[in-house]
């Protein structure tokens, strides 16, 4: 788990629930993911950390939320951190994706990343 | 002899290259594709070049379904290599649901031992190190591994080396390149290897280990068990027999790390390499029926 973040999110995401796109298929290699999306053929790979996230999804989930749990297993990280940090991942992995938005939160702007 | 304009058939492949007054790449294709036949025929048929070689004013212009634009060379030897290149690509093509994976592969006692390909880690230099010393290259650059089962197939193509051979190569090591000489230019170097050396195209062997290399200056050598999961993704970015759906791909990857043992080796020189895969596998390998 990095202890500094990058970008940060927006602090009014972190109660928006997301979900597991259903099309992406995923395959589990050690305590590790690959997440495959069939529509494109690009190939993500999610570390342990990334991988427990991905977990979380298989249900709404709202960054905050993940963040809470994830702060079990990483107490000596203060709370900001993590949450900053799961934000960050989970609003990758929407851009790529991977995940959407549960209900009728509207998306984010769309975003184009690079895909692996 | 390759008359001015030809339309050769590469051993077997469905699809033939074209040639324009390369009469001078013959020889040098000729030894570098060891084991391959070059067929040459007055028109494909049905059959269209999938790539094009043509002698211009500024070199040796090539064009093929893989190139998004024309790919010139002015040396020969650096025309050849890049030329194959497209011919794996060619053969890749007509071998559906192969894997094709970046790496060189050597034929040691307990099996195939695959070394993924990472950036200026040494895999050619060390290859022919372990050659020298008994085991049997299987490839350089490029292994197919067919659908059935893990079978890694050679391709029966000289290996190439980069020069200035590096300086922890020992003195065995240069002569045994020395007296092997193949194509050359001032960059490269192909090294002509017997069928004891490397192994004749079509041969098969089970895929034994998976070991990463990293090549590192004074680094006390070691060869440890690495992570299945981390080498998958390291085999991911190197295959690039892409007909396959990823999905695919991702098993395919994933049966072929369970069923063989996956390393990381440190080290500095290469007979420290040579040395801890003797002691963990064993170089000379017993010949196995193709």
């Amino acid at each position: 788990m990095r202890s500094t973040s990058g970008n940060d999110t927006d602090m009014g995401t972190r109660e928006v629930r997301f979900i597991r796109n259903p099309g992406i298929l995923e395959r589990r290699i050690d305590d590790t993911v690959f997440l495959v999306d069939p529509e494109d053929e690009t190939v993500f790979h999610l570390n342990p950390v990334g991988a427990g996230i991905w977990r979380l999804l298989a249900d709404p989930t709202s960054p905050a939320d993940a963040g809470r749990i994830l702060q079990q297993a990483f107490p000596e990280i203060s709370s900001d951190v993590v949450i900053s940090d799961v934000s960050n991942l989970i609003h990758r992995l929407e851009r790529k994706g991977l995940i959407r938005r549960h209900g009728n939160a509207a998306p984010s702007s769309p975003e184009a990343d690079r895909l692996l | 002899m390759i008359s001015e304009t030809d339309i050769v058939f590469f051993s077997g492949l469905q699809a033939p290259a074209a040639f324009d007054q390369c009469e001078a790449l013959y020889p040098i294709l000729s030894a570098v594709l060891r084991d391959w036949q070059m067929e040459r025929r007055d028109s494909g048929g049905d059959a269209s070049p999938v790539i094009e070689l043509q002698k211009t004013a500024g070199g040796y212009e090539r064009r093929s379904n893989w190139l998004s634009k024309p790919s010139v060379f002015v040396d020969p030897v650096d025309t050849v290599c890049d030329f194959i290149v497209d011919l794996i690509h060619a053969y890749i093509a007509e071998q559906t649901r192969h894997l094709c994976l970046h790496g060189a592969a050597v034929e040691l006692r307990t099996g195939l031992m695959v070394f993924p390909s990472t950036y200026r880690a040494g895999k050619s230099i060390l290859s022919l190190q372990l050659v020298s010393r008994g085991a049997r290259l299987f490839s350089d650059d490029v292994l197919p591994i067919g659908s059935q089962g893990n079978f890694g197939t050679a391709l029966g193509i000289l290996p190439r080396l980069r020069l200035p051979l590096p300086e922890t190569s020992g003195q065995n090591l240069r002569n045994f390149i020395e007296q092997r000489i193949g194509p050359q230019n001032t960059r490269y170097r192909y090294i002509r290897l017997d069928e004891n050396e490397l192994a004749a195209r079509g041969t098969l062997a089970p895929l034994a280990a998976i070991t990463v290399l990293n090549r590192e200056a004074g680094a006390k050598p070691s060869l440890e068990r690495a992570r299945k999961s981390d080498v998958i993704r390291d085999m991911i970015l190197r295959n690039f027999a892409r007909q396959n759906p990823a999905i695919e791909i991702v098993d395919r990857l994933h049966t072929i790390v369970e069923s063989a043992t996956c390393y990381s080796m440190t080290y500095d020189t290469l007979d420290q390499a040579a040395e801890l895969l003797d002691a963990a596998f064993g170089l000379a390998p017993e010949r196995m029926a193709s």
